[in-house]
């Protein structure tokens, strides 16, 4: 299988604490990896190093074989889904998803916006704003304004931990569905053993 | 039976409360009245064109009422354009990127405020006279008078402007950096996570989202740009308020000054109209992220260096250089002077500005408890009413006052007199009036951050609405209480154009004083003492003020 990802040997401290100790991380394509470990243990730091918003004190990151430890975060094309969602609240649905699609000519943007709207299943939500929708909504807007660019690699932090516990279950399905569809490689963070085993492929254990 | 006690308990908060509300409302209602008057003499001759005999187009020169409104627009569009481009870029700077010396720099930023326009515009009148002059005959010499003449006006204008956005800007920068602070680092990762550049992210996200903070702060500056009196005086610059003051002394018509006075509040309403409806209607949920607080960019060398040059000349130029200024000359004049009466004058200004405060903060602390106490739609409406005072400038204040004083005169003359003349207690009744909000905000600020059930637990323990204000309110709003009379006291003190208006003749303040020596005899470094001791005494406030914040903040 190719491998999307190779993150190796990543080490950062932050004040005294060694959060992560030479960490390293492979993800081949289309796969879904879910990084499981208690509040504290540096999975997400992880994910925003990979995201490049933090700097990592060492180690390097390779995404389909080209270093991209020292590119900044609007450079990297990977997605991120923000624990909170992170929608702009002056925003409509259409605008935040279209808001990461600037790079594309006209045309091409709506018909983007049109594939990933059907994919997350939003088609009569597009005018709303983020303050009108309930939360499991707010997180497939998220999940759509990441997907709409085609990035290489998706990170969701604690995608779950915001909604129901009613809600969770039916979501994390829906969730691998549109992830699986997209053909993009997702690392998931999440401190619950149950979200882990119905979205991902396969499970780190970052607490051991 | 019931329901009738229960109105009867909050009766007397009602009833206070719809008493100041008159009073903040009746400077309006006289001016409506005075209008409806027929028109004084000199009416005419500032109202109407003036045809020209020897012009051959036809062409009439404006009236000096024309001249009045052209000169406030002006101002006010400079001031405008000005205060927004260094209060939000220095806010955004500041807020979007971490470095070294940050927090000295918004520091220095906040500074402007603690020195008074009149003060500032006499240190810049000293610092440019030379270059000024040079330039005039240059430009007299190389090409022709009637050129010089018109620099001569260009001048002015530009140095008005200059100073009161230098002034007022902080207005601007406060509100953008609280909103900027506020707002999600999420939003700004998520952004760039999305492929936007930084530039494109604050006018995409972080500039739509701060609009109606920055649009608050910009109403603030412009309230105050249409208050000013000092400053405009000085330059020679005429506006609507310079108007008022004209009509009133040299005319010696008070019709004619409340006339303009009316033109004035047509074009705050003007702008007070537009904040509402620049603000959008939309509000956004404040949108905090639990993960992580922004923490910050490093720049790269040439951004920090622009950064560095940007808010460092800024800063030195609204109040390092005229601070020095100020300090060169009040020492000029220090050794040769006895110092007996600028002690007087520390103890008259500050005794009359701590009476004011005092009753301002049992106004404020009126206001805002009625409204916790009663939260209906009729007492936030008398509440906004009684914070009009705060868009009313105070040449139309004082006016208004003496013509209400002209009134009350025909009635029981002893009555007017004692109010007016003998003591101080007109100008604590404008002060109360035009400074309410300012002393209210902080105070309703420190109400809502104390949890309603305190109020319930204290009454289902027996106790008043008095006493749990006393008990339980009053010591938890300590703080909130000390910065109000803070503000107050600082901006009282440092008032001018009530204060020049409704003072009693015998009793000179600071503000007063410095401004009779710098605009009517041109006494600069006499001025320049009691001008001195302003600056510090504002310098004192506002770190006080700002350790209180970040002490509650951590």
């Amino acid at each position: 299988m190719d491998t999307t990802l190779i993150a190796s040997n990543i080490c950062k401290k932050m004040g005294k604490n060694n959060v992560l100790d030479q960490f390293s991380l492979n993800l081949a394509k289309g796969e879904i990896v879910a990084l499981l470990g208690n509040s504290g243990c540096g999975k997400t730091t992880f994910l925003r190093i990979l995201a490049g918003l933090e700097s990592p004190d060492s180690g390097t990151i390779e995404i389909s074989g080209t270093n991209i430890t020292a590119l900044p975060a609007e450079k990297r094309n990977i997605g991120l889904v923000f624990q909170d969602f992170a929608l702009f609240p002056h925003m409509s649905v259409k605008k935040n998803i279209l808001y990461g699609l600037h790079k594309l000519p006209k045309q091409k943007r709506i018909v983007r916006l049109n594939e990933v709207v059907e994919l997350t299943n939003l088609t009569d939500l597009i005018n709303q704003y983020p303050h009108q929708l309930s939360g499991g909504q707010q997180q497939r807007v998220a999940l759509a304004r990441a997907l709409a660019p085609t990035p290489s690699l998706i990170l969701l932090d604690e995608p779950f931990s915001n909604l129901d516990a009613s809600l969770r279950i039916n979501l994390r399905k829906r969730i691998r569905k549109i992830l699986k569809e997209a053909q993009i490689p997702a690392i998931i963070v999440t401190h619950d053993q149950d979200d882990a085993d119905e979205v991902a492929d396969n499970i780190i254990n970052m607490s051991l | 039976m019931l329901p009738i006690i229960h109105k009867l308990r909050t009766f007397p908060w009602v009833l206070s409360l719809f008493i100041i509300a008159c009073l903040a409302a009746s400077p309006l209602y006289f001016i409506v009245k005075e209008v409806q008057q027929p028109p004084q003499e000199m009416w005419e001759i500032l109202a109407e064109e003036i045809s020209n005999p020897y012009n051959e187009i036809g062409e009439s020169t404006p009236s000096p009422l024309q001249g009045y409104i052209k000169g406030s627009l002006i101002m006010l569009a400079g001031v405008t354009v000005l205060t927004l481009l260094i209060g939000v870029g220095s806010a955004w700077f500041l807020s979007v990127f971490k470095f070294k010396g940050q927090g000295l720099l918004s520091t220095l930023l906040t500074l402007p405020m603690a020195i008074p326009t009149y003060v500032m515009v006499v240190m810049y009148n000293e610092l440019l006279e030379a270059p000024k002059f040079s330039l005039f005959l240059w430009i007299r010499e190389s090409y022709s008078p009637a050129l010089a003449a018109d620099f001569a006006i260009y001048w002015k204008f530009t140095l008005g402007i200059l100073i009161l956005s230098f002034s007022f800007y902080p207005y601007v920068f406060l509100a953008a950096r609280m909103a900027f602070k506020r707002q999600s680092s999420a939003y700004i990762e998520c952004s760039r996570i999305l492929g936007r550049s930084l530039s494109s992210t604050f006018f995409k996200i972080s500039l739509p989202l701060a609009r109606p903070a920055i649009i608050a702060g910009l109403t603030l500056a412009l309230l105050e740009t249409m208050n000013e009196f000092g400053a405009m005086k000085i330059l020679g610059i005429e506006t609507l308020t310079t108007g008022i003051f004209s009509a009133w002394l040299d005319f010696d018509e008070l019709n004619s000054a409340v006339r303009i006075s009316a033109i004035m509040m047509l074009i705050i309403f003007i702008i007070l109209i537009a904040e509402r409806f620049m603000r959008g209607r939309k509000k956004f949920q404040s949108h905090r992220s639990s993960a992580t607080e922004f923490k910050g960019l490093k720049p790269g060398k040439l951004t920090e260096i622009f950064i560095w040059l940007f808010c460092l000349g800024v800063g030195c130029l609204g109040f390092t250089l005229p601070f020095y200024k100020l300090v060169q000359q009040a020492f000029l004049a220090l050794p040769h002077r006895d110092l007996q009466p600028y002690l007087d004058l520390i103890i008259n200004s500050s005794w009359l500005a701590l009476r004011a405060t005092f009753i301002i903060i049992i106004l404020s602390i009126l206001l805002a408890y009625t409204a916790r106490i009663l939260p209906r739609w009729w007492v936030y409406f008398a509440t906004k009413i009684s914070l009009l005072g705060y868009a009313i400038p105070g040449a139309i204040l004082g006016v208004v006052l003496l013509s209400v004083k002209g009134n009350l005169h025909q009635s029981t003359d002893e009555f007017a007199q004692w109010i007016f003349h003998t003591t101080v207690t007109g100008l604590i009744i404008a002060y109360a009036i035009r400074f309410l909000t300012v002393g209210y905000n902080p105070v309703e600020a420190g109400f809502k951050k104390i949890n309603p059930h305190l109020d319930e637990a204290s009454q289902s323990l027996g106790r008043s609405r008095l006493s749990t204000l006393y008990k339980i309110h009053l010591p938890l709003l300590r703080h909130s209480l000390l910065a109000a009379i803070i503000i107050l006291f600082v901006d009282i003190l440092k008032e001018l154009p009530l204060t020049l208006i409704l003072g009693p003749s015998n009793n000179d303040t600071l503000a007063t004083k410095t401004y009779g020596l710098f605009a009517a005899e041109e006494r600069i470094p006499e001025g320049s003492i009691p001008a001195l001791i302003l600056v510090v005494t504002s310098l004192l406030g506002l770190f006080i003020i700002t350790s209180l914040v970040s002490k509650k903040s951590t």
